[in-house]
């Protein structure tokens, strides 16, 4: 069980790192949430796999389930929740605002164009010419 | 005794008054001075005790290995100190700025920005690591929610990034700490200090929450979301997402290297190295920019690079440097965000060409601006200086004249930025019409300018307390 338990922690995380590192926010934000899981289910691992044992250490059974994991997997769970939850708000109104949904690149701010770009085109430092000309 | 609750009610006390907040718009800026009032006294209160000993707060009467505790020791008190007067200024100035513009966003800021205090304070007090990343992610979306309320387009889109960045880091740091559980089994770190061992998984770990703080404090090259969020941002934002949110995730990264006494390993020296590239890189692109609010914004990426520093220089003269650093940029780049916000409101522009002759327009701005500038830039006598110094002092007698070059071009790189700010102020433009900032927006600037030169003069007996055997006194002896 252990090994089909990492196996399918490693695949959900290869699939979350895939998605993160795509350059629109929908496959992000699916990324980041797969991620979240991967990291929830191997919090929820490190209190080892069992089956069927008390959570308070009893002398009468072979061993017992540390209830402490789950206990902080719960407070992850919500908390990825929320964040989700608050980022998909937060993608949609940055699609509605800048009409795309890419991550970066597009829609920079006026001022962080590159200083290069702010040279005038041909055609407006004819008609500067001109004006001065004139 | 009242002092050993002090460290769950300084969480307790803002996470209440944001609730209440929401509640009422009109009533918010109240009940935020009733949480600073409240705060502030409890924090003078456990000045005295904590001369002697650390305050522990065992929640729920359960002790470490099976409980939650909280500490309080002089490292954290001197966090939450400094949180608390930057905070008191950025309450104040939020509350005159708000009173000014009428802006839409005060109805979130208030209960918002409580929420950050009350975050930042569970950070300086937690001693488990379960409860950092719960602090970290409340600091977390309480910090992007503050950068979104300008609502502005840029914003919005800087605002996802951020979010994007510091949930990526949230999740690496709980991925670190479910790698160290699965090891130890407990996440309290002064059992983990006796526990860890430089194995393998174990430096995994480490790594994950490294990396993980290094993008939460903007460290050169992950500082890709911090000038954008910054520099959108409101005024009174800005100068709380500068001066104390990015302060956190620093403050857990020097205390994971005092607790685990990583001084000298090749993570310490990247760390330290990494500083010194943010130090030449964010003075360069402040150079290089011609948004004022985007200059303060790479000001304070260089600035962090000074932090930074501690971990390859080494010694108690640069751990007491770079707190200093640390406290003094807290008070000056607040300052610096209040002042360019109070230009852009009387220039109506946050360029440098827009904002030329603003001097006339707002003279308590540009006075209370130049004194917090001298700490940025490193000139007596500031804070800045008395940090810029101790650093300096320790990398002559460390030999490391290569951090010598770097502290000696972060300096004159950072003079040469401000002074563009000031030069472009002060050129006459006698037939141009600026509007009134309001006389007490200026005064608020004038205050925190005042409060950074102090640090010049008081800063000294402030760090005394923080030679490394008074940090090790949260360790695990």
């Amino acid at each position: 069980m252990e090994w089909l338990f990492a196996l399918v922690l490693g695949v959900m995380t290869a699939t979350g790192v895939f998605l993160t590192l795509r350059a629109r926010t929908f496959p992000v934000v699916l990324g980041l949430t797969l991620l979240a899981y991967a990291v929830n289910l191997f919090l929820f691992a490190m209190g080892r796999l069992t089956v069927g044992m008390p959570a308070v250490i009893d002398e009468a059974a072979p061993g017992y389930a540390d209830p402490l994991p789950q206990a902080l997997v719960l407070t992850a769970i919500v908390i990825a929740f929320g964040m989700t939850a608050f980022l998909i708000v937060l993608a949609l109104k940055a699609r509605s605002e800048l009409g795309n949904d890419h991550v970066d690149g597009l829609h920079m701010a006026a001022d962080e164009v590159p200083v290069k770009r702010y040279k005038p085109t041909k055609e407006a430092r004819r008609q500067k010419n001109e004006g001065v000309s004139s | 005794m009242m002092v050993e609750h002090t460290p769950w009610l300084l969480t307790a006390v803002p996470l209440l008054m944001a609730a209440f907040a929401m509640l009422s718009a009109r009533l918010a800026p109240y009940l935020a001075s009733v949480s600073t009032l409240i705060c502030g006294t409890l924090l003078l209160q456990a000045l005295e005790p904590l001369s002697q000993e650390t305050i522990i707060h065992t929640l729920g009467g359960h002790a470490a290995p099976l409980g939650i505790e909280l500490y309080l020791d002089r490292l954290s008190w001197m966090m939450l100190a400094l949180t608390w007067l930057g905070g008191a200024l950025c309450s104040l100035y939020a509350f005159f700025w708000f009173r000014s513009t009428g802006h839409a966003g005060v109805a979130g800021f208030w209960p918002l920005w409580l929420g950050l205090i009350g975050g930042m304070n569970a950070l300086f007090v937690s001693g488990d690591l379960f409860n950092l990343y719960v602090a970290l992610e409340v600091i977390g979306i309480c910090a992007v929610s503050l950068a979104a309320l300008a609502q502005s387009r840029e914003a919005i889109r800087a605002a996802t990034n951020y979010l994007l960045a510091t949930y990526a880091a949230s999740l690496a740091y709980l991925f670190g700490v479910g790698i160290l559980y699965g090891l130890y089994g407990t996440m309290d770190w002064r059992l983990l200090a006796t526990l860890a061992q430089p194995e393998a998984p174990a430096l995994l770990a480490a790594g994950l929450m490294i990396a993980a703080l290094a993008i939460k404090a903007a460290l050169f090259p992950l500082h890709f979301w911090l000038p954008s969020a910054h520099a959108t941002a409101l005024p009174p934002v800005s100068a709380i997402l500068s001066a104390l949110a990015i302060k956190g995730a620093f403050y857990l990264l020097a205390r994971l290297y005092i607790q685990l006494e990583m001084p000298g390993s090749l993570p310490a020296l990247l760390l330290g190295y990494l500083g010194a590239a943010a130090i030449l890189y964010g003075g360069y692109q402040a150079l290089m920019a011609h948004n004022i609010k985007r200059i303060i914004a790479y000001s304070t990426v260089a600035q962090s690079g000074y932090f930074f520093l501690i971990f390859a220089i080494g010694g108690a003269m640069a751990w007491q440097g770079g707190f200093l650093q640390l406290y003094s940029h807290i008070i000056a780049k607040a300052t610096l965000f209040f002042a360019v916000g109070n230009l852009a409101l009387a220039a109506g522009s946050v360029t440098l060409e827009g904002i030329k002759g603003v001097a006339r327009a707002a003279p308590l701005t540009l006075f209370g601006a130049a004194m917090a500038a001298l700490s940025i830039a490193g000139l007596p006598p500031s804070g800045g200086f008395l940090a810029k110094w101790l650093l300096l002092q320790s990398a002559i007698e460390g030999g490391a004249w290569h951090f010598v070059a770097v502290l000696a071009i972060g300096g004159l790189l950072s003079a040469a930025y401000l002074f563009k700010i000031f030069r472009y102020a002060l050129i006459e433009q006698p037939e141009k019409r600026f509007n009134d900032p309001g006389v007490w927006l200026g005064w608020v600037v004038l205050l925190g300018g005042f409060i950074s030169l102090l640090f010049g003069f008081v800063g000294g007996q402030s760090v005394a307390w923080f030679d490394l055997s008074a940090l090790s006194l949260g360790g695990a002896s």
